[in-house]
């Protein structure tokens, strides 16, 4: 791939019998990078040994070129990243806790204050940035933690679940600032959450079991279910039949009919019509085993 | 009223103020039964001598002429006693005086006898006592005024004395028996519980809006400003009042349970604490000005409390400053100063709310020439400080700044803002530790068992054994002589002589060769000797080893050492101990059981920059902490103990023959130093383990047993892992004194050996957990 930023190949990680990652292998340039897939399927493992949290067992990852764990610190300082439960000091305020990660990131004091001002403002902090973090609701608190991930302006800037706990209006303001900032950015990030990185994402990897089941941007993946996905209405008496043999992603009802989406290779009946797939009838299509596991 | 009614619940609401209460409440109880219980001179006869009082008040002349009867029967008995000793009747036993005035069997009548009129001289002597001082200070003004001495501070005092005592010689001593006050008024550890607990409850009264967010819907309202102060401010005088009743009630139940006390009605001057007292006041009205005081006191630094509880909008910080100047009015009550009207020593917080002190004698405060009344110049000092600490508190919780401007000056106080973010790596490390509440209450709590620990350790010696041993060393401070060898070795056959002297002056008063006066002189004589032989062979055996050592050519010389030892053979700081232990378990840690970790690990400077930052921050606190703590130390083995000089030789203590090189002021800095990199090794190991093992109680668990474990082992099972007992390096005089007698690679090998074994486990606990931190494995 031109403009591999990083590389990372062969990466494999085993906790005792539990394969974790197995040879994950992905080049990443500018761009946002959603990687897709349920609890426990390798996400969060990557990014701690991408952020060099975590050491793998084999393969290796560079940047641009230089193995990440040759160059250190050195490739730290490109680094942002925001874990999955991010830990921070309940006694500090906003701006204490900002300035902190600034200072551990090496940036210069004044830099630092444009940079905090400018990111309190952008997550909505502002209000609260002299308040002491252990007062901030869970919504507060996770923006706080994407903040932190941008100061220093970070060439590669890792997220995991970045959306966790916030409520939808919250969630497209940290889609949108996400996308915003990507600009000329590596944002890789790690989620279940479909919708999240549907519109922004240049590619999507699906993880499943510590293995890359598909990859490619969202309208290639989403071409792949075509033909999979029907519409298709029942009564409600048959609802519970219904259930029980097929892959059913959405239901509504309406009056005594429920009208339900089936994901299926083939037409289920006679009665139903084929969907438009969106990108999460296809993640549901890839990771739903059973007949009824959709819901 | 209704508001605060609702303030005063809000204060109680808080359930660590009244577990708080609660536990400082029966700590004072139980500091005042154990007082009580362990006081030896405590009578276990009041019922008895107050009888005799009884009898006394019905019919004084026969009770008189019955103790001149025992007081002659006595003499008779010891006369007997003599004659039959004269007569070779050694077995004879003096006839027991008359015990008819009670039912207990080792009480005479005599004893109790002695008590009334003991009582009864210190009653009618009460003017004389009085006219002595008006005398002594008439005696000062005539030779003051013939020396030419101006109107000053002592001319005033003078004057105000002869005015004071004048006023007071009237005062109508009722005879009683006293009892139970002097232990009332006496005990002052309630004063340091009610200042912890107004550290720890009064930020809670005006912060707790601001924590819990009320604040803007309080301030809002119709009265949420300045009557909600004063709402705050009247609730926290009752919380006040009512915790110095309640501790104060506590002590005078307790003792009064133990003691009993006597009548409330008498004149405060009958209580021989209180002879000197300059007020008209019965003991009841000392009680309740007692009370007032150190309420009012109390309540005004309460005041100020608050008032910096607004400032620095933060608990922690609120209760560390208080603690600190808690801390400096302790020092400044503890320590000695050479004019007992100075100002620091009669106007700090402790002086104030000690009702002995307080009322114990006419104070007056010498400030710059001048003497000010202390009740008077308290008054002022403390009403502006409350006044200052209301305006504050009313300013900042009503929403304005500082800023003050008067028409006649333009004037703007503006006060800095105390919110300031760190700026470096290390500056956040202390950020960090200030934000932990529960490290900051067990800091605070170790520091006020630290005082109370050290205050207690080294305590004044009251010693017949030690006083007569110093007084002989201070007469011979020096180098060792013959002519001081010579004075011992006279001394020592004087009482030798005296005591041997026994038989040959009994048999001379048998025949009749010497008086009864003649012998009860000898009789004096010998006991004189009999009681300085003993702690006299403490001197003779000195006196032994210095010749020794001069005949060896060492540098040795008399000293009183009773006050180096005691520094030098001090236990290990434990309170120290357990600080490091509070601080450092969980300095690496709490990262990892927060999850913050991750975020560090992945920044530019979180791995190598971040373990510098916080090996910096263990350093400075343990310097810090170690300082404080050897002050504290320091401190009151100077007001308690006499040194000797210290340019003096080491080896003149015989516990430190071997080490002839040094002298007691080198030892002094080799001790201090070695203790501080012991402890700096411990503090080491603790940040190694934290980091190595992510768990704060691991840490702790495993730090302890590298350190106490061969302790342990020593007590229980043998002595020989005294050998690799750490522990001896943080108390290390007694480890150096063993290694000089092993002489393992020279006087100090074995201790050397210990203190590098001790710093390569710590540093290897500290490179292999950074090592492992830094790299990902």
């Amino acid at each position: 791939m031109e403009n591999t930023i990083l590389k990372i190949q062969n990466v494999s990680k085993t906790y005792g019998q539990v394969k974790a990652l197995i040879d994950f292998t992905y080049d990443f340039g500018p761009g946002v990078y959603a990687l897709l897939g349920p609890n426990g399927s390798g996400k969060s493992t990557l990014m701690n040994i991408i952020t060099d949290n975590l050491k793998a067992d084999s393969g290796e990852i560079t940047y641009k070129g230089t193995e990440i764990l040759k160059l250190g610190a050195a490739f730290r300082e490109k680094l942002g990243f925001m874990p999955q439960y991010p830990g921070m000091y309940p006694s500090f305020t906003a701006l204490d806790f900002l300035s902190y990660i600034a200072v551990l990131k090496g940036v210069k004091r004044k830099a630092a204050k444009k940079q905090i001002s400018d990111l309190l403002e952008a997550v909505e902090l502002t209000d609260v940035r002299r308040h002491k973090i252990k007062s901030f609701s869970g919504g507060m608190k996770q923006r706080l933690a994407l903040a932190q991930a941008f100061i220093g302006d970070p060439e590669i800037i890792i997220l995991d679940e970045p959306t966790a706990g916030l409520d939808p209006k919250q969630r497209i303001s940290v889609r949108n600032y996400i996308s915003e900032n990507a600009v000329s950015k590596t944002v890789i990030i790690a989620t279940h959450v479909v919708q999240d990185i549907e519109f922004i994402s240049r590619e999507i990897i699906m993880l499943k079991k510590g293995v890359i089941l598909d990859s490619g941007s969202v309208s290639s993946l989403r071409e792949k279910a075509f033909g999979k996905v029907w519409e298709t209405s029942i009564n409600e008496e048959d609802f519970g039949t219904a259930r029980e043999n097929y892959r059913i992603v959405n239901v509504r009802s309406e009056g005594d009919k429920i009208f339900f989406r089936v994901l299926s290779d083939t037409k289920p009946d006679e009665n139903s019509t084929e969907a438009a797939p969106s990108l999460e009838d296809y993640y549901l299509y890839c990771f739903g085993e059973k007949a009824h596991e959709a819901i | 009223m209704k508001l605060i009614i609702y303030e005063f619940k809000k204060i109680l609401s808080y359930k660590y103020i009244c577990i708080s209460f609660a536990v400082l409440l029966a700590l004072n109880t139980a500091l005042c039964i154990y007082a009580s219980v362990n006081d030896t001179e405590r009578c276990g006869y009041t019922d008895d001598i107050e009888k005799v009082f009884d009898m006394y008040e019905e019919n004084p002349q026969r009770l008189r002429d019955y103790y001149d009867e025992l007081k002659a029967l006595s003499t008779e008995y010891m006369r007997l006693e003599l004659e039959a000793y004269r007569s070779g009747n050694y077995d004879y036993v003096r006839p027991r005086l008359p015990s008819t005035l009670t039912d207990k069997p080792n009480i005479t009548d005599s004893t109790l006898l002695s008590e009334l009129f003991e009582r009864i001289d210190y009653t009618e002597g009460f003017p004389e006592l009085t006219q002595k001082i008006i005398n002594n200070a008439g005696k000062f003004l005539e030779n003051a005024r013939k020396a030419g001495e101006k109107d000053g501070f002592n001319i005033t005092y003078q004057q105000n004395l002869i005015a004071v005592y004048s006023g007071v010689k009237g005062a109508e001593i009722k005879l009683e028996y006293i009892r139970g006050y002097e232990k009332y008024f006496g005990y002052t550890a309630s004063d340091y519980f009610l200042l912890l607990l107004i550290l720890l409850a009064v930020p809670a009264v005006f912060l707790g809006e601001y924590v819990s967010g009320a604040a803007p819907l309080v301030r809002s309202a119709r009265h949420g400003r300045l009557k909600t102060v004063a709402a705050k401010i009247a609730s926290l005088f009752l919380f006040v009042i009512t915790a110095v009743l309640l501790f104060q009630a506590a002590s005078f139940v307790v003792f009064g349970a133990y003691y009993g006390y006597s009548s409330l009605s008498n004149a405060v001057q009958a209580i021989p604490m209180f002879k000197t007292c300059p007020l008209l006041i019965t003991v009841g009205e000392a009680i309740a000005i007692g009370f007032c005081g150190k309420a009012l006191f109390l309540f005004a630094i309460a005041a100020v409390i608050a008032a910096l509880s607004m400032l620095f909008r933060s608990f922690k910080l609120t209760f560390l400053t208080g603690l600190a100047l808690g801390g400096v009015n302790y020092a400044l009550y503890i320590i000695s100063y050479p004019d007992a009207h100075n100002f620091f020593r009669q106007e700090n917080l402790f002086a104030l709310t000690d009702t002995a002190r307080f009322l114990g004698k006419y104070n007056a405060v010498n400030v710059f020439g001048f003497l000010f009344e202390q009740l008077l110049l308290s008054a002022v000092i403390y009403a502006i400080l409350f006044f200052a600490s209301l305006f504050i508190v009313a300013r900042l919780f009503t929403g304005h700044n500082i800023s003050a401007s008067f028409s006649w000056v333009k004037f703007k106080l503006k006060l800095p803002n105390f919110g300031v973010s760190p700026k470096t790596m290390v500056g956040f490390e202390f950020r960090k530790a200030m934000g932990n509440g529960m490290v900051i209450l067990a800091v605070g709590l170790l520091i006020a068992v630290k005082l109370f620990v050290s205050s207690a350790e080294y305590r004044e010696p009251y010693s017949f054994s030690d006083a007569l041993f110093k007084d002989y060393m201070t007469k011979l401070e020096g180098e060792w002589t013959k002519e001081k060898s010579d004075f011992i070795a006279a001394e020592s056959a004087r009482f030798t002589e005296i005591l041997g002297k026994k038989d040959e002056m009994e048999e001379a008063y048998k025949n009749g060769e010497i008086t009864f006066e003649e012998y009860a002189a000898y009789s004096n004589e010998y006991n004189d000797a009999n009681a300085k032989s003993e702690p006299f062979k403490r001197v003779v055996e000195r006196n032994a080893y210095l010749a020794e050592a001069a005949a060896q050519g060492k540098n040795a010389a008399f000293v009183y050492d009773t006050g180096y030892n005691k520094l030098f053979f001090a236990g290990t700081d434990y309170a120290l101990l357990f600080l490091f232990a509070v601080l450092f378990s969980g300095i690496f840690a709490d990262e990892y059981a927060s999850g913050f970790d991750k975020i560090l690990r992945a920044s530019a400077r979180g791995r190598a920059q971040v373990c510098r930052a916080k090996f910096a921050y263990a350093l400075i606190i343990t310097t810090m902490a170690f300082a404080a703590f050897s002050a504290v130390d320091a401190v009151n083995i100077l007001k308690n103990y006499d040194f000797a000089s210290p340019s003096l030789p080491l080896a003149s203590i015989p516990a430190f023959r071997a080490f002839s090189g040094l002298s007691l002021a080198e030892y002094i800095i080799l001790y201090y130093a070695e203790k501080y990199l012991a402890y700096l090794i411990f503090a080491a190991l603790l940040c190694g383990l934290s980091l190595l093992l992510k768990k704060t109680v691991t840490a702790l668990f495993v730090a302890s047993g590298i350190y106490f474990l061969p302790y342990i082992l020593k007590t229980v099972f043998s002595e020989k892992f005294d050998y690799i007992d750490i522990t001896n390096l943080l108390s290390p005089s007694g480890y150096l004194i063993k290694s000089a007698d092993t002489r393992l690679f020279g006087v100090y090998g074995l201790f050397v050996l210990l203190f590098c074994v001790s710093a390569l486990i710590a540093a290897a606990a500290d490179a292999i957990s950074v090592r492992r931190y830094c790299h990902t494995y």
